[in-house]
């Protein structure tokens, strides 16, 4: 199985929606924070609930940033 | 995390284009290894360590210089293969058992000379990222290489980012659209590939892509990248006038394309080899178009070298952990990093697991470096 995912950032907005190969989504204001979810796999990645919203870490703390 | 700065070892590196490579001995430092890269005269290319087994001679320095399948050091004479086995010394017949010096696996393709930086028994050709049009009957090519004073970390951040075009590159190849146009990325951790695609439905043309298909009005641009770590990048680029799209069937010829492609080899760990090919498959036969566009993308890539010569400055300068600040434009820089940091994260252990196995220091290096 591949192991790719993606990362869209949606068209008029700030946001930006990660999507694992696992089918579980995500949506955050930051890139950083949304690539430690995707390559967390199977970590936090449930594709039954609703859609995980990450908050976005405060500028300047970003640990990634 | 910032650029990396160590190196992926037991990976594939562009050293050179095929073209350097001559009876003429080329030296080339990749990945802090000197390596002395010649054409024997059967036409293969040999890469050896560039240092003479017997007083460590570079062999890449005159008056070293290649005979037939062998290359003759320039001070007193040893001579090697192909392999880097010692065939000759002066003065005796015998050649001591252990006079050879290291090789590297060579694959030339795609108009590059790809070599193998680690482990050779690793080694394994089809594995290198491939790059046809550069060697294609359908593509015309420009090419070059500039040397770059900055860790390869911060090419391949400028690379994945092409919003910088609008405003290091305006006048060439940047126009507003471009770091307006929100991103998509997809990383495929299995082969090891980051895209970033960005696609813009109604863009002005800039001068680069205007003045060699002679489009006036406004475009449609797409610019989908990717990306091979460590070494390769592509890019390819679609232009054609606004609201024209891609068939769905057949040929994609009411579009103009180009293909972009970078190799990224890390020289020192604060020099970097910037080897630039622009291919196309419009105004194939007009060499008036293949000199703007050599002119034009060599003007890009130097505006380039001169920012990222000044930021290797600033950033050697600061102390370990300042921080930077990433935003949407980031992500897919962001995504090429975190590959990057696996696969150091991966040699490592795998060298240092065999070298270092009762510790279990190895496992906690690679885990802490895999984090961030
Ligand atoms: S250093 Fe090369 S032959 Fe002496
Ligand atoms: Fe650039
Ligand atoms: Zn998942």
């Amino acid at each position: 199985m591949s192991a790719t995912f993606t990362v869209d950032w949606l068209p008029g907005s700030d946001v930006l929606r990660g999507r694992c190969h696992c089918g579980a989504t995500s949506s955050a204001q930051d890139p950083a924070t949304l690539l430690d979810w995707l390559g967390a796999h199977p970590d936090g990645h449930d594709t039954s609930g609703p859609e995980v919203l990450l908050a976005p870490l405060p500028a300047g703390v970003a640990g990634d940033a | 995390m910032s650029s990396p700065v160590t190196f992926v070892r037991n990976q594939w590196y562009v050293a050179a284009y095929g073209r350097e490579v001559t009876t003429e001995v080329l030296g080339r430092t990749v990945c802090g290894e000197a390596i002395a890269l010649f054409r024997t005269a059967s036409g293969t290319v040999a890469a050896l360590a560039d240092r003479c087994v017997h007083r460590r001679f570079p062999l890449s320095a005159a008056p070293s210089h290649v005979v037939g399948d062998t290359v003759v050091c320039g001070y007193h004479g040893f001579t090697y293969d192909g392999t880097g086995t010692c065939v000759a010394v002066p003065g005796q017949s015998r050649v001591p058992r252990t006079a050879r010096v290291a090789s590297y696996p060579v694959v030339e393709q795609d108009s590059f000379v790809w070599v193998f930086v680690g482990d050779p028994a690793l080694a394994d050709a089809t594995r290198i990222p491939r790059a046809p049009w550069l060697a294609d009957e359908g593509w015309t090519t420009v090419s070059g290489m500039e040397p770059l004073a900055a860790r390869w970390g911060l090419l391949v951040d400028n690379l994945l980012d092409l919003s910088h075009e609008t405003y290091l590159h305006g006048g060439y190849i940047g126009t507003p659209e471009v770091a307006e146009t929100p991103i998509t990325t997809e990383v495929d951790e299995e082969a090891r590939i980051v895209r970033v695609s960005r696609h813009m439905a109604d863009a002005a043309c800039p001068p680069f892509y205007a003045n060699s298909t002679g489009m006036t009005g406004r475009i449609t641009r797409w610019q989908d990248i990717e990306y091979f770590p460590p070494c390769l990048y592509t890019l390819h680029s679609r232009v054609a006038p606004v609201g024209v799209l891609p068939p769905a069937e057949g040929p994609d010829d009411g579009a103009f394309h180009v293909e972009v492609v970078y190799a990224i080899t890390p020289s020192t760990e604060t020099s970097t080899y910037d080897f630039w090919a622009v291919a196309r498959d419009f105004a194939q036969d007009d060499e008036e178009v293949s000199r703007f566009l050599h002119d034009s993308n060599r003007t890009v890539v130097l505006q380039d070298v001169t920012a990222l010569d000044l930021l290797e400055t600033v950033v050697a300068a600061e102390p370990a952990g300042t921080q930077e600040l990433s935003i949407n434009i980031d992500t897919g820089a962001l995504a090429a990093r975190r590959m990057i940091a696996a696969m150091t994260a991966s040699t490592t252990t795998a060298t240092t697991a065999a070298a270092d196995a009762a510790t279990g220091a190895a496992t906690q290096a690679a885990t802490s470096a895999a984090v961030r």
